[in-house]
């Protein structure tokens, strides 16, 4: 039978450190997870930690000199980075002490489930601490850990924004294009598509920003979505071994994604038939779509 | 079967009747072929080419074949009627064409086999080929050569169309029994009429009947009636091979000034069609084609596809296609090289290689140009489509190229899936189409061949799909991104919105560092505590509470439940009674009868407690208990204890001295003394 392990040196009792939720930048409590996050995405967070110093240095047998400090630090499962904010000295203050800490989580270099580790470190022990105190600088005398998940398992299609003037094939003008191609519908989804949104200004890319405040927000959106629909039905039911075949794609596969696109917006409709419409009644197949998606509702 | 005496005579004209059975007229067979796109003096020069080549001779490294063009003037063209095709049958549009001056164009192939085989087609000679009966009296006979380039026997109806006269005179030399035989006979294809009460399917031969069939004549005669449409020489072994004379070809081609463009289209034809076979490659392929043009007493020249501007990108891209394995993509940026594969199921399809290039559009020509060019001529992004026998079938067009880089390709289907390409060509060869074949799989096969080259040229043409683009400038954009979603059902990807599997593990002191080792055992009670493993699950784990009630006696008056432990509280840090700073391990011990020997392992911890040290640092000191306390507060010193049976049960310490820095824990052990 194995024992708990034990930290070579006295841990202050854990009432000695009182610490509120993490919040964000607004005040709001910190979620678990963040649906919109993007790897654009910077995730500001601030608590605020109340440690009895006193406490601590009583239960660690440290002298009155010893010195202290508060360290925040982030790693995410997914990079398998981290990071930290710098750290907040306590110094040598005695009492109880309110302490601020923030820590910002770069998007670029995080991802999945993020573990937000909050600590309160020995600085120095000071003079004369006893056999079982802590006495290396850095040892960790109280710790707590947040996750937030930032990236999980639900679908979320690929976006990006781009200068059309940068791509040649793309006018400069243009608003958004989807990148794919519907002739090896046996590719992976998150190999072969993706949606361009051109970034230059004047263009629909405000309407499009998570938290945006453009008025023409929703409807943009909208139409955006009903418009990428539309081009993936379409190239769907124009392809002959699709539509010969559209059960016969593996999961994560574009043919799959599009056959299930299509099983969810005409339930029950055998894709022929469908083909057969976008031939002969395309207004009637657009018009279900429209009806299927809300566009602007 | 020839009679030599007959030599000077005339040849003998032989009309097929129906028989009480039937026949197939012979404007079926000319409706065979259908009606391509194509002008039809290429698709003759793509059937008449492809059929010498499917007559080569295995030992021959290559063949050659001479394209030329007779005029014959009014008193040669008397002299034809007159010993050669007399007496034109009704149905056949032959004898107006011999009462003019005759045009003569003609296919003539060496290193090629002949027409051999019995010249009748109810003869029968064990193992022999049948050359001679497939061209000459059967109808749409399948080919038995291997990968070979034609597929129908339809080859040979392109000749009859190509004659205004519907006739055509086959001049071969072949080997046979008897040595090298020279076979000439004459061939007309009409529209079927009755005569005298009899009617006739239209098929004609001119000959020497022997038995009530026309034979072929041969020798000096041969010869001679080839010399008067001004025919190849052949003699010998290196006359082996066949003359195909069309009278009077109906194909032939003027510009609008009537200026005659016939021989000049033939010269653009081949290169543009049989490129592939008329290069040679450094230190590798050599041309395995060569053609000889003639008009008249003219040579005309051949275009040299390797300096061809439109035909070099191709010839380039063969060059690799034909070196031995697909290379890196990334050696030259301007080359994509790919295996073409179906994966659903499984089969290598075949090779592509792209070459890209400056798209290089030819200047316009009105005139009539071969199909390749044609395609070509907005600008190269095309990949030639080939067999095994490396005859261009098609160019097939990809996507439109971005700026001013276009790209040739070929692509060559595997050796195990080249009668399914062959199944899915039409009549003419120049295409592919799945819808041709009936099997799935094979539909299949072409389909996905198809699909892929397409994909390859949009990568080639630069619409490549997940191209990396710029990056532009770092908008966050996951909110829409998961609106767009809703397209996506049943897709993961990773989004954030669905909540994960809550973790909730019981802790003993939250905020404790390392409170989460491995292989803990959280306040069970574990029989024996032996631990098998280190990062195993520890022993045989009983919920706390519930005592193993089923272990009965072992009948030697000793209880026969063994001795169980658990955990009873954190580990403190103290100092023994000799002043040294140690941590005690608080355990609970139910003896349960026995009387008990305890013993520990110490496990010293890495990583911030995440990790067991599997190997103590060398010059250390592993570290041990160094005593024991038991529940009235006594301590035993010693690695080991032994707890009598009356006072083991309660709470005990295991006092391991503190090392500085390492976090411990011990692996305790009790079992009967």
């Amino acid at each position: 039978m194995r024992t708990p392990a034990a930290r070579p040196y006295l841990l202050p009792p854990d009432e000695s450190v009182d610490a509120e939720p993490w919040r964000t930048p607004d005040g709001a409590q910190l979620p678990d997870r963040l649906d919109h996050w993007d790897p654009f995405t910077e995730v500001e967070a601030t608590r605020s930690l109340t440690v009895d110093v006193d406490l601590v240095r009583s239960a660690c047998r440290l002298p009155d000199d010893t010195t202290l400090a508060v360290v925040a630090s982030w790693r995410s499962d997914r990079t398998r980075l981290s990071g930290g904010a710098d750290p907040v000295e306590l110094g040598a203050m005695d009492g109880t002490l309110r302490v601020p800490i923030e820590i910002t989580v770069p998007g670029s270099t995080s991802g999945g489930r993020v573990e937000l580790v909050t600590e309160v470190v020995l600085r120095s022990a000071g003079s004369g601490p006893s056999p079982l105190s802590p006495r290396r600088p850095g040892a960790v005398l109280w710790r707590d850990r947040a996750h937030l998940v930032v990236e999980g398992a639900a679908a979320r299609f690929p976006l990006t924004a781009v200068e059309f003037e940068s791509i040649p094939r793309l006018p400069a003008q243009g608003l958004w294009a989807l990148d794919w191609s519907a002739e090896d519908l046996e590719a992976p989804v998150s190999a072969s598509l993706r949606l361009l949104v051109n970034s230059r200004d004047g263009g629909v890319l405000d309407a499009l920003r998570s938290g945006s405040s453009d008025v023409r927000s929703g409807v943009i959106r909208g139409f955006v979505v009903y418009d990428v629909a539309r081009t993936l039905v379409e190239g769907a039911l124009s392809s002959e071994p699709f539509v010969a075949g559209p059960e016969s794609y593996q999961e994560g596969t574009l043919g799959r994604m599009l056959f299930e696109l299509l099983a969810s917006a005409w339930p029950g409709v055998p894709v022929e038939a469908l083909a057969r419409r976008l031939r002969d009644d395309r207004p009637r197949l657009d018009a279900e779509l429209q009806a299927h998606l809300g566009v602007v509702s | 079967m020839m009679r030599p005496d007959d030599s000077t005579a005339p040849l003998e004209r032989f009309s097929e009747p129906y028989t009480a059975v039937g026949g197939v007229a012979a404007v079926g067979v000319l409706n065979q072929l259908g009606r391509p796109d194509t002008e039809p003096l290429e698709v003759l020069v793509r059937e008449a080419v492809q059929n010498c080549w499917d007559a080569r001779r295995r030992e021959e490294h290559g063949i050659t074949v001479e394209i030329g063009r007779q005029g014959i003037d009014v008193t040669g063209t008397r002299e034809v009627a007159r010993r050669m095709l007399t007496d034109p049958p009704p149905g056949l549009p032959l004898r107006d064409c011999l009462s003019r001056d005759l045009e003569i164009l003609y296919f003539a192939d060496f290193g090629t086999g002949g027409l051999t085989g019995p010249t009748r087609a109810d003869l029968v000679e064990p193992d022999a080929e049948r050359d001679f009966v497939d061209f000459v009296r059967n109808i749409g006979q399948p080919p038995d050569k291997e990968l070979g380039g034609g597929s129908y026997g339809f080859g040979k109806a392109a000749f009859y169309l190509a004659s205004a006269a519907r006739t055509v005179v086959i001049d071969t030399c072949c080997r046979t029994g008897g040595g090298i035989e020279r076979r000439l006979i004459a061939y007309g294809l009409g529209e079927q009429y009755s005569e005298a009460g009899r009617p006739y399917t239209g098929r004609h031969w001119w000959g020497r009947m022997v038995d009530g069939v026309p034979e072929p004549v041969g020798g000096s005669e041969a010869a001679e009636l080839a010399g008067l449409l001004g025919l190849p020489h052949r003699e010998g072994a290196g006359g082996l091979g066949t003359t195909v004379a069309i009278v009077a070809p109906a194909v032939m081609l003027d510009e609008d000034d009537e200026s005659d463009v016939t021989m000049s289209f033939i010269a653009q034809a081949l290169a543009w069609n049989f490129w592939p076979r008329m290069t040679t490659a450094q230190g590798g392929v050599h041309s395995t084609m060569r053609f000889v043009l003639r008009d008249g007493e003219r040579r005309i020249p051949v275009p040299d596809p390797r300096s061809h501007p439109r035909l070099r990108g191709f010839v380039e891209a063969m060059d690799r296609l034909r070196s031995e394995e697909p290379g890196d993509d990334d050696e030259d940026p301007l080359v994509i090289d790919r295996p073409i594969e179906c994966l659903r199921p499984i089969r290598r399809l075949g090779r592509l290689v792209i070459q890209r290039g400056p798209a290089a559009p030819a200047s316009a020509h009105d005139g009539p140009t071969p199909e390749g060019a044609r395609v070509t001529a907005g600008g190269l992004h095309h990949v030639a489509l080939m067999r095994n026998a490396e005859l261009v079938v098609c160019y097939l067009p990809g996507a439109e190229p971005v700026g001013r880089i276009g790209y040739s390709g070929a692509f060559r289907c595997s050796v195990d899936v080249d009668p399914t390409f062959r199944s899915a060509e039409p009549p003419t060869h120049d295409n592919w189409v799945p819808t041709f074949l009936t099997s799935k799989q094979e539909r299949t096969f072409v389909r996905v061949a198809l699909d892929r080259i397409a994909g390859i040229c949009r990568e080639a043409a630069g619409y490549e799909a997940g191209a990396p683009v710029g990056d532009g400038g770092a908008v966050a954009l996951g909110e829409f991104a998961d609106q767009l979603a809703t397209l996506m059902p049943t897709i993961e990807g990773p989004g954030a919105r669905k909540s994960p599997v809550a973790a909730n593990r019981r802790r003993a002191r939250r905020n404790a560092p390392g409170h989460d080792s491995p292989g803990t055992t959280d306040g069970e009670w574990v029989v024996g505590g032996q631990t098998e493993d280190l990062q195993e699950e520890p022993g045989e784990r009983l919920r706390g509470g519930h005592e193993a009630d089923d272990v009965s006696g072992d009948g030697n008056g000793r209880s026969g439940r063994p001795p169980m432990i658990r955990n009873a509280a954190e580990p403190e840090l103290g100092t023994s009674a000799d002043d040294v700073p140690v941590v005690i391990y608080r355990f609970e011990l139910k003896p349960n009868g026995n009387a008990v020997k305890l013993s520990a392992r110490v496990e010293v911890m890495t990583n911030d407690g995440a990790q067991v040290e599997s190997e103590a640092p060398i010059g250390s000191v592993v570290p041990e208990v160094r005593e024991w306390i038991d529940p009235s507060g006594a301590v035993h010193p010693g690695a080991s204890a032994l707890a009598p049976a009356d006072v083991g049960a309660g709470e005990w310490g295991a006092v391991v001295a503190l090392h500085e820095d390492a976090m411990m824990r011990i692996d305790v052990v009790a079992e009967p003394a």
